[in-house]
């Protein structure tokens, strides 16, 4: 997958990977990010992390999802964009997106139909619907199908 | 109050609303019981999406897990004969349930031609790349059709002494430099 470099409108190469136990004092630690990460693997939702594939102990983004075997679906959890990347001195952008992108990546290689959903807060709705091509199902929202692809082609 | 909750009241005393949506995916706050409803919700609209499955769905599904893999496959830098353009064409008629008749037909190529390029005695030019990209709605594009033949001409340059010794002997009035 590919991300922004802000600066230089250059695409960089990044990769999406697990979480490895020695990253989570990293993260903690590093200023950079605000929720508890080890506390979202602890209540059992898989943990990944976007980096530079030229700098990959920089942690440029987190993910946290749940693989919904018998619904075929993944259901993402949580997405922190670190800090420096947030806002309008951002040094990377579309790292939110690799991330949504990767988790439409493992439902369709799962034989999902590319299935994912999110229970996000009320205020983050609109634009998960407007961006990234998210639908109302009741209190969650989902993408799937095309929908899933498109933000694949996007992003990934 | 939940910890996504404070933190997400934290964040919003010091971003925009709109810098928080692009940073961050929170969960929403509900109770146990709005939780359960809504997972309620969810999977008896997936039960239903999956009993009422179209063939078209399925085609979107399954192109699309082919393309992720040959994705992977592309970047892993390696060669595989396993995903050599033929046996990824193969893959491909085999998703959309179509003989090669049909496909040969589709793609307004000739039925001989597919056949030996399926059974590589021959190799594909950039037209049929074009004519694929089209026929799966983009969602193998070309590009990926041209990589899949190019990285099994660079093995087989790599690896292929014997065509390298047949051809050299070919050759006259040839460049020496090495001695």
């Amino acid at each position: 997958m590919k991300i922004l470099h802000t600066a230089t409108g250059e695409y960089k190469d990044a990769e999406v990977v697990p979480v490895a136990e020695k990253d989570y004092d990293y993260i903690k630690n590093c200023g950079r990010f605000v929720f508890d990460w080890r506390t979202e693997n602890r209540l059992g939702f898989e943990v990944y992390k976007i980096a530079l594939k030229e700098y990959e102990d920089h942690i440029l983004g987190l993910l946290s999802l749940r693989d919904i075997q018998q619904e075929l679906r993944i259901h993402v959890n949580l997405v922190e964009v670190s800090s420096d990347n947030i806002g309008a001195g951002k040094i990377y952008d579309r790292i939110a997106g690799s991330l949504l992108g990767f988790a439409s990546q493992m439902a369709f290689e799962k034989s999902y139909d590319g299935f994912v959903s999110l229970i996000p807060k009320t205020d983050l709705i609109d634009h998960y619907c407007q961006k990234y091509g998210f639908s109302r199902v009741g209190k969650s929202l989902a993408v799937e199908g095309a929908g899933s692809l498109a933000i694949i082609q996007n992003y990934l | 109050m939940s910890e996504y909750k404070k933190i997400y009241e934290h964040l919003s005393e010091q971003l925009a609303q709109e810098d928080i949506a692009d940073g961050y995916l929170i969960p929403a706050d509900l109770t146990e019981e709005e939780r359960a409803g809504a997972e309620q919700e969810i999977r008896e609209y997936r039960l239903k999406k999956l009993s009422t499955r179209t063939e078209s769905e399925r085609l979107l599904s399954e192109l699309t897990r082919l393309r992720l893999s040959v994705h992977r496959y592309l970047e892993s830098g390696v060669y595989s004969s396993d995903y050599s353009f033929d046996e990824v064409l193969k893959e491909m008629i085999a998703i959309m349930r179509k003989t090669k008749k049909e496909v040969a037909n589709d793609l307004d190529v000739h039925y001989t031609r597919l056949s030996r390029i399926l059974n590589e005695r021959e190799e594909p030019n950039l037209s049929l790349m074009y004519r694929l990209e089209k026929y799966s709605d983009r969602i193998i594009p070309a590009i990926y059709w041209w990589k899949l033949m190019i990285r099994k001409q660079e093995f087989l340059i790599s690896e292929d002494q014997n065509q390298r010794l047949i051809e050299g002997r070919r050759v006259k009035n040839y460049l020496e430099f090495s001695g």
